[in-house]
């Protein structure tokens, strides 16, 4: 348990495991993060990052035979990896909740907005029927419903993509959670829907002093809303440290990569360069640095050290022998 | 910058029928509303819009994938589409070569790279030998192997199979290659390495491109112009970079605010 009650969630040298068959293959290898309360953290990595498990390590949404879980994972200093079903059914729902990347795979599409937000009122609280009506009322006025008693008798396809994603804020935020992890939440909607929904989730994150623990692939998002990123690369954390800090003066050389190949208005017919060559592959473990393949500033060192994770500056840790300073 | 047209989209109108439901009359959707474009030779002109828009629906008329209520498509002085006469150029025929948002999902996974590659030519009745060298020089252009004729889609990843997708594209020699959202499923260190091929065969083969795609920061990159489509109406159009940094329309200077950038 930690002692630091403003620490919502805490990942130590976090592995996790994917078990299938009697054989175990490694996604995640020894990640360390914190989400203080009331912060915006956002995880960011392209796929095969290890990105998804992790959120789903937090939820344990995967029974410990699917997942295996070494190094200590905490959420409100309760130990994830350890903690019995029923301690992980009251986490769930209570002290954390999750919102997805499709909204209507996530609601029920026979039951109306108000009856799902009930549902999950009445798992965690004993409410009266007139305070429970009150409090989906005021949720969905939360998420920016201007009539909130219409919508709450509509059913899930009759709402719009972003609709349809506020009503999963609503119902995660029924039971004022201290953490809301969020994966990839608007990938699937345009651009200025995913600019509604994230900020009706910033101005709610400033509202309930709420922590975010927000999943995304794109920087230029996680950029404008974050107060903290981690920089996931084949399963590993390359890099953490303040939007700012690690956006404006990037340590590791990956992420200064990834912040190149950003598109950008081109000018004339210069190029940006991308970065050669793939991701690696999660089950191709090897000693050195995971991102030594492609790194322009690698050193021969690079490719056989164990590398661990050092300060790189007041906010910023790094995961590489050679720094950008 | 005077280059002639290479395909001509005039007075293009498409409307879908919703089939009725339960206690729900059908109805028409209006898709396209009277769309007009020029793209000129050797430049790639994006078609930016929402889910809505109408933005692939174009694409698919361009192609020959889908039919105009009412309009015409010409590709240079030729006629593909003139529905007032009741012509339609089928989408084999017409010199015009697409590509696709997944490559996964539009390779056929139990076939070699070079049956993929050369099934076109095939059709067109090509010889078998002209169809090995010609797949060859198309799968050298997007920087694959020719070994790589004999493997299976499986075996590449993400960008190697839009490298393959873009390859079966350019080996027909189109005057005018459309791409629908060609890299928004790949990974951001990848898409740059597909953005610059797409500019190098540009450049290379004077090909035409007509980009048909949500994200605007890959429009800034690679588009010369740009048409804003909203609602089935063209709401702005004009070069990326004065349409990029002076939005005229209420809408574009809306959408252009909602892009985070860095």
């Amino acid at each position: 348990m930690t002692g630091d009650p403003d620490i919502i969630l805490e990942a130590r040298n976090l592995s996790l495991f994917l078990r299938q068959d009697g054989a175990e293959l490694k996604v995640v290898d020894d990640v360390s993060f914190r989400v203080a309360r009331g912060e915006f953290f956002a995880l960011i990595g392209e796929s095969g990052s290890g990105k998804t498990t992790i959120a789903k390590a937090v939820m344990r949404l995967l029974p410990t035979g699917k997942l295996r879980i070494a190094g200590s994972l905490s959420v409100t200093g309760i130990d994830v990896a350890r903690a019995p079903e029923q301690a992980m059914r009251k986490l769930r729902g209570q002290a954390m909740s999750m919102i997805f990347q499709e909204p209507m795979t996530s609601l029920n599409p026979i039951m109306t907005v108000a009856a799902q937000i009930d549902e999950a009122l009445q798992t965690h609280q004993s409410l009266s029927s007139a305070a429970r009506h009150a409090r989906i009322m005021q949720l969905l006025s939360d998420v920016r419903f201007d009539k909130p008693e219409q919508v709450s008798a509509q059913y899930p396809h009759e709402l719009s993509g972003g609709m349809r994603q506020r009503v999963m804020i609503a119902i995660a935020l029924a039971n004022d959670p201290l953490l809301l992890i969020a994966d990839e939440p608007t990938t699937a909607l345009d651009v200025t829907i995913q600019q509604e929904v994230l900020e009706i989730l910033v101005r709610l994150q400033g509202k309930y002093r709420l922590s975010v623990f927000f999943i995304s692939h794109d920087l230029a998002l996680v950029n404008r809303y974050a107060n903290r990123i981690g920089v996931l690369y084949g399963g590993v954390l390359m890099e953490t440290g303040s939007t700012a800090d690690v956006i404006g003066r990037p340590a590791h050389p990956y992420t200064e990569a990834l912040l190149a190949c950003m598109p950008r208005l081109r000018e004339g017919t210069a190029r940006q360069a991308g970065i050669e060559g793939n991701v690696p592959r999660v089950d191709d473990w090897f000693d050195g640095c995971r991102f030594a393949q492609r790194c322009t500033h690698v050193h021969p060192e690079c490719r056989s050290t164990r590398i661990d994770i050092s300060a790189a500056g007041p906010t910023q840790s790094v995961r590489c022998l050679h720094p950008l300073s | 910058m005077d280059e002639p047209v290479a395909l001509r989209l005039s007075g293009i109108s498409k409307t879908f029928m919703t089939p009725a439901g339960f206690l729900k009359p059908a109805y028409r959707t209006p898709a396209l509303k009277d769309i007009s474009i020029d793209v000129r030779a050797s430049e790639i002109l994006a078609i930016v819009g929402e889910s809505g828009s109408g933005k692939t629906t174009l694409g698919r008329i361009a192609v020959g994938l889908e039919k105009p209520d009412s309009g015409t498509v010409h590709l240079g002085e030729r006629i593909l589409v003139d529905r007032s006469r009741g012509i339609h150029v089928p989408a084999s025929k017409r010199g015009i070569s697409m590509i696709f948002q997944d490559p996964t999902s539009s390779l056929n996974p139990r076939m070699r790279v070079r049956d993929i590659v050369g099934e076109g030519l095939r059709l067109a009745g090509v010889g078998r030998r002209e169809i090995s060298e010609r797949a060859a020089n198309a799968l050298a252009l997007v920087g694959l192997r020719t070994e790589d004729l004999e493997r299976y889609p499986h075996q590449f990843s993400g960008g190697q199979r839009q490298r393959i997708g873009i390859a079966r594209a350019i080996v027909m020699e189109p005057a005018v290659l459309v791409a629908d959202e060609p890299v928004s499923s790949l990974d951001v260190s990848v898409q740059m390495q597909v953005l610059n091929l797409i500019l190098d065969i540009r450049d290379k083969l004077k090909l035409t491109v007509l980009f048909v795609t949500h994200n605007i920061a890959v429009v800034e990159y690679l588009c010369d112009r740009m048409v804003v489509l909203s609602r089935g109406e063209i709401v702005e159009r004009g070069s990326t970079h004065a349409v990029i940094q002076a939005p005229q329309h209420a809408y574009t200077q809306r959408l252009l605010q909602a892009v985070p950038r860095l």
